[in-house]
C-alpha cells in the first residue's frame, strides 16, 4: 500500500505501538481517554438531541432572543463544540491501527480539520454568553427564586449509566486487543 | 423521586472494576509484536473480542440510553422494546462474526443497527396501534 500523506508515512515509519505512540504503552490512559472522548461524545449528542427538540416544540414560545431561547442556544452551542472535538478525537483513539497507516493517518488528518470547527462554536458560545451575560443576570434578579438542580436527575441519571457503560467497554476494548 | 443511591451504587461499581481493570492489563504489550488479541470462537467461527464489545457496547447504548425514557417505551417495554433491542443486538453480534471488524468498525456497526432498532421500534409501534383500533382494544390514541 502507497502511504501518500504525511501522516500515514508518520503512522507507518513510527514504532508499530496498538494505540497512539504518545500513550508510551500505559494501558490504563489509553483507557481514561477513549472513556472520557466517547462519554462526551454521546452525552454531547444526547443533550443536542433533546434541547433541540425542546426548541423544535417551543419556537412559537420562545422566540428569537428571549432568555430561554439564550440559555438554550448557549447549551446547544456548547454542547455541539464538545460533540466535534470528543468525536473527532474519539475517532482516532478508536480507529488508530498501525497496520492500516492510510486510514489512521486520514483519522489524523480529520481531527485537526474538525478542531476549527469546535473552537468556532466554543467562542460563539462564549460571546453569545458575554453579550447576553448583563441583560440576563438583570433578568434574573427579578424572581429571585432558587431553582430546583433536580428536575434533570432523570437524564443525569441516564448520562451516569452511559459513562458506566462507556468505562467497561474502553477497559474490555483495550485490555482484549 | 429524588435519590442519590444511584450515584453510590455507580460509585462501588465503579471502585470494583478498576482493580480488575488494571489487573487485565498488566500483562499487556504496548506494541504490535508483542500484543495478542484475544480470538473467541462461536459456532467454529473466530471473531476478535475487542470489535465483540465495541458493538454490543454501542448498540445498547443507542438502543437504551440515548434514545429512551420515552413513556410510550415504558408501556410496550417487554412486548417490543425487549425483543426489538435483542433483535438488534443479535445482528451487531452476527455482523461482528461474519466481517470481523477492527474496534472502531465494530462500534459503527453496533450503533448503526441500534439506530436502525429504533426505525423497527417505531414501525411496530404504529402497527401495533392500528392493531389495536382494528380489533378493538383500549389504545390510548383511538382515531387518527
Amino acid at each position: 500500500m502507497s502511504n501518500t500523506s504525511f501522516a500515514a508515512q508518520a503512522v507507518a515509519n513510527g514504532p508499530r505501538t496498538i494505540a497512539q505512540p504518545s500513550f508510551e504503552g500505559m494501558g490504563w490512559l489509553v483507557v481514561i481517554n477513549l472513556a472520557v472522548m466517547t462519554i462526551a461524545t454521546l452525552v454531547g449528542i444526547m443533550v443536542v438531541v433533546k434541547l433541540a427538540g425542546d426548541a423544535w416544540k417551543h419556537r412559537r414560545l420562545d422566540t428569537w432572543l428571549s432568555p430561554a431561547w439564550i440559555y438554550r442556544a448557549l447549551g446547544i452551542i456548547f454542547a455541539c463544540g464538545i460533540t466535534i472535538r470528543c468525536g473527532a478525537e474519539a475517532l482516532t483513539l478508536w480507529g488508530y491501527d498501525p497496520r492500516d497507516p492510510a486510514t489512521s493517518g486520514m483519522y489524523a488528518t480529520v481531527k485537526r480539520l474538525f478542531d476549527p470547527f469546535a473552537v468556532a462554536f466554543g467562542l460563539s458560545g462564549l460571546g453569545l454568553y458575554i453579550c447576553s451575560e448583563p441583560g440576563m443576570i438583570e433578568q434574573q434578579r427579578k424572581e429571585p427564586f432558587a431553582i430546583n438542580m433536580w428536575l434533570a436527575w432523570p437524564m443525569i441519571r441516564r448520562m451516569l449509566w452511559l459513562g458506566g457503560g462507556t468505562f467497561l467497554a474502553a477497559v474490555g476494548v483495550v485490555s482484549t486487543r | 423521586m429524588i435519590s442519590t443511591g444511584g450515584i453510590y451504587k455507580g460509585g462501588a461499581t465503579m471502585a470494583a472494576i478498576l482493580p480488575v481493570a488494571a489487573a487485565a492489563m498488566a500483562q499487556k504489550g504496548a506494541t504490535m509484536s508483542t500484543s495478542q488479541p484475544i480470538v473467541l470462537h462461536f459456532l467454529g467461527y473466530p471473531f476478535e473480542v475487542a470489535g465483540m464489545i465495541a458493538a454490543v457496547f454501542a448498540c445498547g447504548a443507542a438502543r437504551w440510553w440515548i434514545g429512551a425514557a420515552q413513556a410510550v417505551r415504558k408501556e410496550h417495554r417487554w412486548s417490543l422494546d425487549i425483543p426489538v433491542s435483542g433483535i438488534a443486538i443479535a445482528f451487531s453480534i452476527a455482523i461482528v462474526i461474519s466481517q470481523r471488524p477492527e474496534p472502531l468498525g465494530g462500534l459503527l456497526y453496533g450503533a448503526g443497527f441500534g439506530m436502525l432498532g429504533e426505525g423497527i421500534f417505531k414501525i411496530a409501534e404504529s402497527y401495533l396501534k392500528k392493531a389495536g383500533t382494528v380489533f378493538g382494544i383500549d389504545t390510548d390514541k383511538p382515531e387518527e
